[in-house]
């Protein structure tokens, strides 16, 4: 009780210290809370499903494949034939996702709708609330225009009352029926947050073995089978399908069953991404507490004579350890309330970069943040309570330690170095950020205003004619989709049917080209006039099909039995994430088609974008519109800060980190200086008396503080240089827009820290170094 | 040597003015040895700082080496105690994290002398002080008449004109303050100029003339019989 008593005193009347030391702990705790939350979050996709080690993801990988070789969409019929054929598999579903736009008391509202089979909840058990779930997504439900919502939409939709049987209406005028409620899927699922699901339409043309692989497949073993065994069958299965047999063949396709707990490995990036993030939370959090070390130490000159006074009276080491322990825990504890109130004071920020903060809360993961809190404790509380008990009376009433010194230096030297390894990692990120913005794509977006309008193909080419004669309007190109989503694939045959490559498809008008300003470097861009079968090709098209000499005029053959002729080549473009790959472009007028709606993206090269200019447009374009989609204007260069939004993120994350790393640092600078400076007051004024002049006794003390900081910043540029080529390698496996490490960028982190320790030093010295040496000594 | 006229010295702590000298006049030529005595708060350390150009008077005229010196500012303070004053302090002052030799070189660093220059300087003078086998000790590894010797060898090893000295011998036994005066005498008659603060009588004895103050002012100043 007395050391209760005594920890409690010491933390009230030392107030200054007290709230310093909760503070820089709590700075700490919200990063480390935050960033290790999320990781935590990412490595536990998919976890929550009941049986998930009996649940697979089927992936497949070809060296013919873009990027990294996995692709994890199959064929539609896949599914249901493995559940059929395959007597290990207790069932098998899949998914494909669409965009609904509801008309909600005046208000659009988008939700993302999932067509799947009659096993999807066998397989992936979201759980239902109410509602018969096969017989909503069977042919029975389909007819009856039944789905299935989520809980989250119900309430939207329908508040308190009892959803089922309730009517929801799209802009589209399509009517659906609620059949049943699902709950609300948590946030850690590879699958997205959706909130319909109906039966997925068997019975139309992608069912098929050979295209559109644009469905997610997942399977459950039967109790008490292995996958090796569902591995060893995948060849028998494929021979019963000629077709699919032919494509796997073809592409040399191999199967891999991922466990779905780690189907979010998709992208390789994401484990690294973790790796990093994790280790920037855990610097965060080693910083605070070793900071926290670090004032603990430098009161000890201050306390020793407490410290030896108890000892005197009977305290036995343990006491003097369960009294620093205990003062511990209640400054954890503090710091742990404050961290919390600041978090739930910025859960709109943290929403916004990271998760909802109920997240951080919910009692599944909440092992994540008590563990960050436990090594807190554990890191920040045992080393002052190891040096206080074990120090020896005779130094203690001398107002010493032993090994204090050393301590001190150790702990200011790794926090320098994690600091100086975090503020060049920032530097590193900022670069690359900045660099898949500003990089050469191959073509120009800064005055880009982009838009989908879904239409027939003559209501899109009358609101483009009608767009070009404006003013404002210097070009607008039609295309079916936009170079950062990427494009989906189609195989290339040489003239025997040999297959030769796949190549990325798109489709655009003859003013898509110059709209973009991607530049034709050998043959002509298509006309309006010319045969649909006329197409651009790029660079890497040519290289990949082996054209020895000019490629202008050349057929080549594409698996619809379509014979295409090469009238120009394009400079090759970055596609997706920053990776180039063979592509050919294929007019729009091949695609003219009166009867049918089909959804294109118009690129408008505008003169600016002001309200006015936006306003031109969209009166043009309402007075052609019929579709009851609700259109809006995005800049293309949103969408580039959308595509490139990892990048980004992680420059922010690490931008935040680096921050409160540096103001703890600080902090623990400012700590470790004062502390000094107390101590060597005497030592001042005895250099003074010998003849030191003010900026001699600063150079002296700059000098000893040097031999801290200069070893700890070569540690620290060491780290950044470590961290900085995992990153851009990281980047590398799905990007070519990757940038390199910056002598000037590590240059610009050590001077930055080498300025602010400096600036502090100096600061704090000077003081000391003016201070009348007849009243010290 | 040194020569001070009416000199004032005032502290301010609020409202209340406390005077520590109020129009102290005397001269001091070079080879003297004074003592200046005097009841606690007389102002003999206050005295002794001014002498020591380690603060400045509130009034009054002081001269050192023919050079009027009570309004030099810091700085200036600093570069004219370089090579002309020495310290000797009743607590030694010596830095704990250096070495006997180091500690005496201190002085001969901002004097801006070189290495070897120093190395030699300080090795004669703690041969002279016959502290020499002490040489790579830490302070806190001496006696206390040891740190002393330091403290002197340290005061000493710039060839000072001046060496003040506040109660050199207040911290030692009766043995090594008998050696540490005895030091100071022998400096002396070397021809170094001593001012000495004591509240000994034993130790002013060693010097050549007494000066004793009294609330700031000098009640007596005699020549010592020897």
């Amino acid at each position: 009780m007395n050391t209760l008593n005594y920890s409690i005193r010491y933390l009230l009347k030392n107030r200054g210290n007290s709230a310093t030391r909760i503070i820089s702990l709590s700075l700490g705790l919200i990063v480390a809370l935050v960033i290790i939350s999320f990781v935590g979050l990412k490595l536990s996709y998919n976890s929550f499903f009941p049986d998930k080690e009996r649940i697979y993801q089927v992936w497949n990988i070809s060296p013919q494949f873009s990027l990294n070789g996995v692709n994890n969409q199959m064929v539609l019929p896949l599914a249901p034939n493995m559940a059929n054929d395959i007597p290990q598999i207790e069932a098998a579903t899949h998914y494909v996702d669409n965009i609904l736009q509801i008309n909600h008391n005046g208000n659009i509202i988008d939700v993302s709708m999932l067509n799947v089979n009659q096993d999807f909840f066998e397989v992936l058990d979201f759980g239902m609330i109410s509602g018969d779930a096969r017989r909503v997504l069977s042919e029975e439900g389909r007819a009856a225009n039944e789905v299935l919502i989520s809980k989250r939409l119900s309430d939207i939709l329908f508040g308190k009352e009892d959803p089922l049987g309730k009517m929801i209406e799209t802009t589209h005028e399509n009517k659906y029926v609620v059949g049943g409620v699902f709950k609300t899927p948590p946030v850690n699922n590879t699958i997205g947050q959706f909130d319909m699901l109906c039966f997925i339409d068997y019975h139309n043309e992608e069912y098929n073995w050979t295209g559109s692989d644009l469905y997610p497949t997942y399977f459950k073993l039967r109790e008490g089978c292995d996958i090796a065994e569902v591995e060893a069958l995948m060849d028998e299965f494929v021979k019963r399908y000629p077709d699919y047999k032919y494509y796997v063949d073809q592409w040399q396709v191999s199967f891999s069953f991922i466990p779905i707990d780690k189907s979010m490995f998709f992208k390789t990036n994401i484990k690294q991404t973790s790796i990093l993030l994790g280790t920037i939370g855990f610097v965060a959090m080693l910083i605070a507490c070793l900071n926290y070390v670090l004032l603990t130490i430098s009161s000890l000159s201050q306390r020793s004579k407490t410290i030896a006074m108890l000892r005197c009276n009977g305290a036995k080491r343990n006491d003097i350890f369960n009294m620093l322990i205990f003062e511990t825990l209640l400054i954890l504890f503090v710091a742990i309330l404050l961290s919390i109130l600041i978090i739930m004071c910025l859960s709109k920020e943290i929403s916004e970069m990271f998760f909802d903060v109920k997240v951080l809360f919910a009692l599944e993961r909440i092992w994540i943040p008590a563990v960050v809190c436990v090594v807190a404790f554990l890191v920040a509380g045992l080393i002052p309570a190891v040096i206080f008990s074990s120090v020896k009376l005779h130094y203690a009433f001398r107002g010493g330690f032993e090994n204090r010194k050393w301590w001190k230096k150790t702990l200011l030297f790794v926090q320098i170095s994690c600091t100086t390894a975090i503020v060049i990692f920032l530097g590193t990120t900022m670069r690359q950020s900045e660099y898949v913005l500003t990089a050469d794509h191959g073509y120009k977006y800064d005055k880009i205003m982009t838009v989908c309008i879904p239409g027939t193909t003559t209501t899109q080419l009358t609101i483009r004619d009608e767009l070009l004669k404006q003013t404002c309007v210097e070009d607008v190109g039609i295309s079916l989709g936009y170079p950062v989503w990427g494009y989906s694939g189609n195989p290339i045959y040489d003239s025997q049917w040999n297959l030769l490559f796949s190549c990325r498809w798109e489709i655009a008008d003859e003013h898509y080209i110059p709209t973009m300003q991607m530049k034709i470097v050998e043959g002509r861009n298509y006309t309006a006039t010319d045969a649909p079968n006329k197409v651009l090709v790029n660079e890497a098209f040519v290289e990949y099909h082996g054209f020895t000499d000019s490629p202008i005029g050349k057929v080549f053959y594409k698996g619809d039995n379509g014979t295409y002729e090469i009238v120009g080549v394009v400079a090759d473009y970055q596609m997706g994430d920053g990776w180039v790959q063979p592509i050919v472009i294929h007019p729009f007028h091949a695609y003219l088609d009166e009867n049918r709606v089909n959804t294109f993206q118009f690129n408008i090269r505008m003169t600016d974008f002001s309200a006015e200019n936006i306003k031109t447009i969209k009166n043009i374009i309402d007075e052609f519109y019929t579709s009851a989609w609700q259109y809006s204007f995005v800049t293309f260069n949103e969408r580039m800060k959308d595509n490139y939004y990892h990048f980004l993120h992680l420059r922010n994350v690490v931008l935040i980190a680096a921050l409160v790393t540096l103001i703890i640092s600080l902090i623990g600078l400012i700590g470790y200086l004062g502390n000094e400076m107390q101590s060597r007051r005497r030592e001042i004024a005895i250099r003074k008396v010998c003849g030191a002049t003010v900026s001699e006794v600063i150079k002296k003390l700059s000098l000893n503080i040097s031999l801290v900081v200069l070893p700890a910043i070569t540690i620290g540029v060491v780290a950044a240089v470590i961290g900085g080529r995992y990153y851009l390698e990281m980047i590398r496996t799905d990007s070519n827009l990757v940038t390199s490490l910056s002598f000037w960028i590590f240059l610009a982190g050590v001077m930055l820290v080498l300025f602010i320790i400096y600036a502090v030093n100096i600061l704090c010295f000077w003081k000391a170094a003016n201070e009348n040496p007849v009243e010290v000594l | 040597m040194l020569k001070v006229e009416n000199l004032r010295k005032s502290f301010f702590t609020e409202e209340i003015e406390t005077i520590a000298l109020n129009g102290v006049s005397f001269e001091v030529k070079e080879g003297e040895f004074v003592a200046v005595m005097g009841p606690s708060g007389c102002g003999k350390s206050t005295l002794l700082n001014i002498l020591g150009l380690l603060d400045n008077p509130t009034g009054g005229s002081y001269s050192l080496l023919g050079q009027e010196v009570g309004g030099l500012k810091e700085k200036d303070r600093t570069m004219f105690r370089k090579g002309n004053i020495g310290f000797v302090f009743q607590s030694f002052n010596l830095i704990d994290e250096l070495t006997v030799s180091e500690n005496v070189e201190l002085p001969l660093i901002y004097m801006g002398v070189k290495s070897s220059e120093r190395k030699e300087r300080v090795a004669k003078i703690l041969d002279k002080m016959n502290i020499s086998h002490r040489s790579e000790h830490f302070p806190q590894q001496l006696s206390g008449g040891q740190q002393q010797r330091v403290a002197i060898a340290r005061a000493l090893v710039s060839n000072p004109k001046l060496i003040l000295a506040d109660e050199p011998t207040g911290n030692l036994d009766s043995k090594n303050g008998q050696d540490v005066m005895n030091l100071l005498k022998e400096l002396n008659q070397e021809g170094t100029t001593i001012i000495m603060v004591t509240h000994s009588q034993h130790d002013a004895a060693f010097a050549t003339r007494t000066i004793c103050l009294f609330d700031g002012k000098i009640v007596t100043d005699v020549k010592n019989r020897l």
